[in-house]
């Protein structure tokens, strides 16, 4: 993810490979191709348990969302948000500290989609 | 610039100075509460939006659903099961179930891990968070449970049913424990907002309600001061019309003479347009070149002292400049103001006095053209009246004659008419005689005494108040009445004699006060003022404007006094008072009275000037603090040597006979003593003399009295007198005061020895009208002493008739007085008859009785004549 907020193609391909290992399913998905209503340069993730987060493009800075795969270093519990978790840096502003932001940090996510903009 | 505009002036200080400021900080205040109160509101907003209150509900409700949803995993996987035994299913299917039963698991787990985040830090009641614990301590259970069997072995997935079905209804006690809980705080979070809301509410409306105040003071004030815009422009367009419309230039600078503005009036004066004038200095283009330096250095001194030659001193008069160059007279007068933007400026007010100037010299001109034409007239008058004088004096001297024979009644009534017209001629011309000679004559500056003056003109007139009915009054005040002043006395006295004289004259039955003011609180310029009050006639308001004219009488006939008034009395008083440097008031109502009032400034005298006092004309006390003693059987002799003496200063004691005069000289020591000669019937005055200078030598006085004989024996000179038993000298009867006054000096005690005076040449008193003896003694004693001539004259000539026996004593008394008063024709037939008697020649004594009745009338005429005249 680069500084503008929105993900450019190889670094969601290099996102996707360093995750592979850890996600049981990672899909790229190119601009124009519409799939479960989510629009363009935006992402999308889906829970072991069905729940889906989608993140607006306006959403993603170089800071938010933080998908990770670790806790203080050390990799998740089996049965606790394996394989990935979103989480917001809450500390930095309030604007993540709100009812919008709250319900898109969700762990045990499996499954992540973007939405690529063209060059 | 104009009172208007400086009254509303602090009125719109005063709001900019108080209303503004409180304006200002009124919003201020407000927009800062506003603002702190808006942030605050918005940041416990945020807290309180930022209670993540939603998901945390859908994350504890969820946990019942994922209960729900693993039980169901559990049924479907032993449905197939129970299925697969009764007919062969694909292993396939129930490996996927059993993966989905291990997702639902991990599910719920997780959901419980989340719950107890979600939980954990809150503030839940104490059996909730047991029950948390023991749901956490059963999942762990669980999950061991579900680590270690075999999904497929029915009686493991039973077990694991059971055990799961066991956790539901703490699993279910747990969630509503939070739900109720976060109900509750949800709650509790909405109360706060609503407070908070109400609370910014108020404040907000506080804030309002300020803001609603400070706009209406603010359009108040707007108001207030639009109106006061307009009137103030109104009020300035009309002083600027005024300003326009006036006559007089006016022009305006800034405090260092810069023209700001000029009006029209000063445009046309001085060809300048207020476009051309304005920024241009007021001197320097109106003023003569001349005048430049000047006016820099007034300019100067008025920026240093606020004092300038010009400015704030009233009107002036100088030279100005048009824009031609053509210089011009003009009144100028310079005011210093603050305008309404607290600067200095002058207003300058010029006016064209061209015009006004030209009159003035024309006026001038003929003002003293009229001056020389009526000194010429007044000339005139005066040497005429002096060349009248004498042979009027002849003209009545004639009438008398006439009418001493006998005329039928008519002819006896026109000569009475003629003889009258003919003194009221003589007063007349004395009259203006008196004027031009006040007018003309430099009086010494003199010492004198005021009030003695003014004592001395009550005499005079006591004659002429009584015959009036009225009592005269002095009134002193400021200083004594014997206080000695340096002035003009003859002057002075000719003012108050004309003043009394003349309120006497208009009054009857009634009062005249004559009032001294003096005020010396200015040691160096003491003043007197003199006020003559009368309650008689009174001047009508018409009649006062022509008061000091000359020959105006108010209402010529009405009475007696004012036909026989010449009408200069006044005239005479007023160019006295003028010449005193005093002005003459009058104030006066008819049928009240009259106050005429002057104020004259006068000098203190130097202490050595006291010994030369004057009290009339010339006339120096050479006599000051002399004792005399006057010897004389001749009454009015003895009198009038007596009053001389006294004028002159002496202290007089007055023998009517030698004995006496002996008596008195060993009693007192005399410095001179005036002996008369012949004293009949008793001590003669050799014999005195010789009697007194024995008792000086008995007494061994250190200083002797100088004795003058006093005889009308002009055979009877110095030198027979120093062979007269001790005396020093003569003096020759009539006694004339200036010859006294010579004798006085000359044998005044420091130089009397070998000290011997020349014998006088007898006076010359033709024409007599007794006026030196009025001036001398005072018209109340002269009148005294003429009468006692005229009862001596005729107890002389009726001791000739009757041939009485004491016929030569009467003679010589006779011929004494009627010496002293100056009728020396008739004292000289007196003495002859004195002689005749003596010898006992009664014939040729009858013979000349007739000569000497004639000349004893004519004496007796002219008295009357001398005595009605000074009543008048």
């Amino acid at each position: 993810m680069d500084s503008r907020g929105f993900l450019t193609g190889s670094t969601a391909a290099a996102l996707a490979s360093a995750f592979t290992a850890q996600a049981s399913d990672i899909t790229l998905l190119l601009d124009g191709d519409v799939n479960g209503g989510a629009g363009p340069g935006h992402l999308r993730l889906t829970a072991i348990d069905g729940y889906i987060v989608t993140a607006d493009r306006n959403l993603i800075t170089s800071e938010a969302p933080i998908i990770s795969n670790r806790i203080d270093d050390q990799p998740f519990d089996r049965r606790n948000k394996r394989p990935l978790w979103a989480v917001f840096p809450y500390d930095h502003a309030t604007k993540f500290r709100s009812e919008t932001i709250f319900p898109k940090a969700y762990g045990s996510l499996s499954r992540l989609q973007f939405w690529l903009n063209k060059k | 610039m104009n009172g208007h505009n400086r009254v509303s002036a602090p009125q719109l200080s005063v709001f900019r100075q108080v209303f503004s400021p409180v304006l200002m900080v009124l919003l201020s205040l407000a927009f800062i509460v506003l603002t702190y109160s808006a942030t605050q509101f918005q940041a416990q907003l945020e807290q309180s939006r930022a209670a993540p209150s939603d998901i945390r509900i859908w994350t504890i409700a969820q946990t019942e659903v994922e209960h729900k949803n693993l039980l169901l995993a559990v049924s479907k996987l032993k449905s197939k099961q129970e299925t697969v035994r009764n007919q062969p299913v694909p292993a396939i299917d129930i490996a996927n179930l059993a993966g989905q039963l291990s997702i639902a698991f991990d599910v719920y787990y997780s959901r419980i891990g989340v719950f107890q985040f979600v939980v954990g830090s809150e503030d839940i009641s104490d059996d909730a968070r047991a029950d948390l614990t023991t749901l956490i301590q059963e999942r762990d259970r669980l999950a061991e449970m579900f680590d270690n069997m075999d999904p497929v072995d029915p009686t493991h997935l039973l077990q694991f049913e059971t055990a799961l079905e066991t956790l539901e209804t703490l699993n279910r006690r747990v969630v509503l424990d939070a739900l109720a809980f976060f109900v509750s705080k949800a709650e509790a979070l909405r109360n706060d907002e609503v407070l908070m809301w109400k609370k910014f509410s108020r404040v907000s409306f506080a804030l309002v309600m300020i803001m609603a105040a400070a706009l209406y003071i603010a359009v108040t004030l707007h108001r207030k001061m639009v109106k006061q815009l307009v009137q103030i422009k109104a009020k300035t367009i009309n002083m600027k019309l005024v300003y326009e419309a006036s006559m007089q230039a006016v022009v305006v600078t800034d405090n260092t003479g810069q023209i700001q503005l000029i009006n029209s009036a000063a445009e046309r004066a001085f060809g300048y347009t207020q476009a051309e004038a304005q920024g241009r200095n007021i001197a320097e283009i109106m003023g003569p070149g001349h005048c430049l330096p000047r006016h820099h250095q007034g300019m100067q001194r008025f920026s240093e002292t606020g004092t300038g030659a010009s400015i704030g001193q009233g009107i002036k008069r100088v030279t100005s400049l048009r824009r031609d160059g053509t210089e011009f007279p003009v009144e100028l007068s310079i005011t210093s103001e603050t305008d309404l933007l607290g600067k200095e400026i002058f207003i300058a007010f010029i006016r064209d006095v061209s015009v006004q100037i030209a009159y003035e010299k024309n006026l001038r001109a003929a003002r003293d053209e009229a001056r020389r034409h009526a000194a010429a007239k007044t000339m005139f008058l005066a040497t005429m009246s002096h060349e009248m004088r004498t042979p009027l004096h002849g003209l009545l001297a004639s009438l008398d004659l006439i009418v001493d024979n006998d005329l039928d009644g008519p002819n006896l009534e026109l000569v009475k008419t003629a003889r009258n017209c003919g003194l009221r001629t003589l007063h007349q011309i004395n009259d203006v005689l008196e004027l031009t000679q006040i007018g003309e004559f430099k009086e010494p500056p003199t010492p004198f005494v005021p009030a003695r003056i003014v004592s001395g003109i009550m005499d005079e007139l006591r004659a002429l108040a009584q015959n009036r009915g009225n009592n005269v009054f002095l009134n002193v005040t400021g200083a004594s009445s014997e206080e000695i002043w340096i002035g003009q006395p003859q002057t002075f006295a000719r003012i108050i004699y004309n003043l009394v004289g003349n309120a006497l004259k208009f009054t009857e039955n009634g009062s005249v006060t004559i009032s001294l003011a003096f005020s010396s609180q200015l040691a160096t310029t003491p003043r007197l003022r003199v006020i003559v009050k009368d309650d008689g006639v009174g001047i009508s308001t018409e009649d006062q404007a022509h008061l000091f004219d000359l020959f105006y009488t108010a209402d010529a006939d009405q009475t007696m006094v004012q036909r026989t008034s010449t009408g200069l009395g006044l005239p005479i008083a007023l160019a006295g008072v003028h010449k005193l440097g005093g002005k003459l008031d009058v104030e006066s109502a008819l049928g009240v009275g009259s106050t005429f009032s002057f104020e004259i400034p006068l000098k203190a005298p130097q202490d050595n000037q006291c010994l030369s006092l004057q009290t009339s004309g010339t006339l120096q006390r050479v006599g000051f603090g002399l004792c005399c003693l006057v010897v004389d059987d001749n009454d009015v002799n003895l009198a009038l040597t007596a009053q001389m003496l006294r004028r002159l200063g002496c202290d007089v004691v007055s023998c009517e006979s030698g004995e006496k005069a002996v008596s008195a000289a060993a009693k007192q020591a005399f410095d001179v003593i005036f002996m008369g000669l012949n004293m009949p019937g008793g001590m003669s005055g050799t014999e005195a003399t010789s009697k007194i200078r024995v008792q000086e030598a008995t007494k061994n006085a250190p200083t002797t009295a100088v004795i003058l004989a006093l005889t009308a024996d002009k055979t009877f000179d110095t030198s027979k007198a120093l062979t007269m038993g001790g005396m020093d000298g003569v003096l020759h009867k009539p006694v004339q005061l200036l010859e006294l006054q010579q004798v006085l000096s000359r044998f005044s005690p420091r130089n009397i020895k070998g000290a011997a005076p020349s014998d006088p040449a007898p006076a010359e008193m033709a024409g007599n009208d007794f006026s030196d003896l009025f001036d001398l003694i005072g018209k109340p004693h002269s009148i005294r002493l003429l009468n006692g001539v005229l009862d001596d004259t005729d107890a002389a000539l009726k001791a000739i008739r009757e041939q009485q026996a004491d016929a030569v004593d009467h003679l010589h008394r006779a011929t004494g007085s009627t010496a002293a008063v100056g009728l020396l024709e008739l004292s000289q037939h007196l003495r002859d008859a004195e002689d005749l008697a003596s010898a006992g020649a009664d014939k040729a004594l009858l013979a000349l009785l007739a000569t000497i009745e004639t000349c004893a009338k004519q004496a007796n005429n002219q008295i009357k004549h001398s005595i009605e005249q000074c009543s008048i």
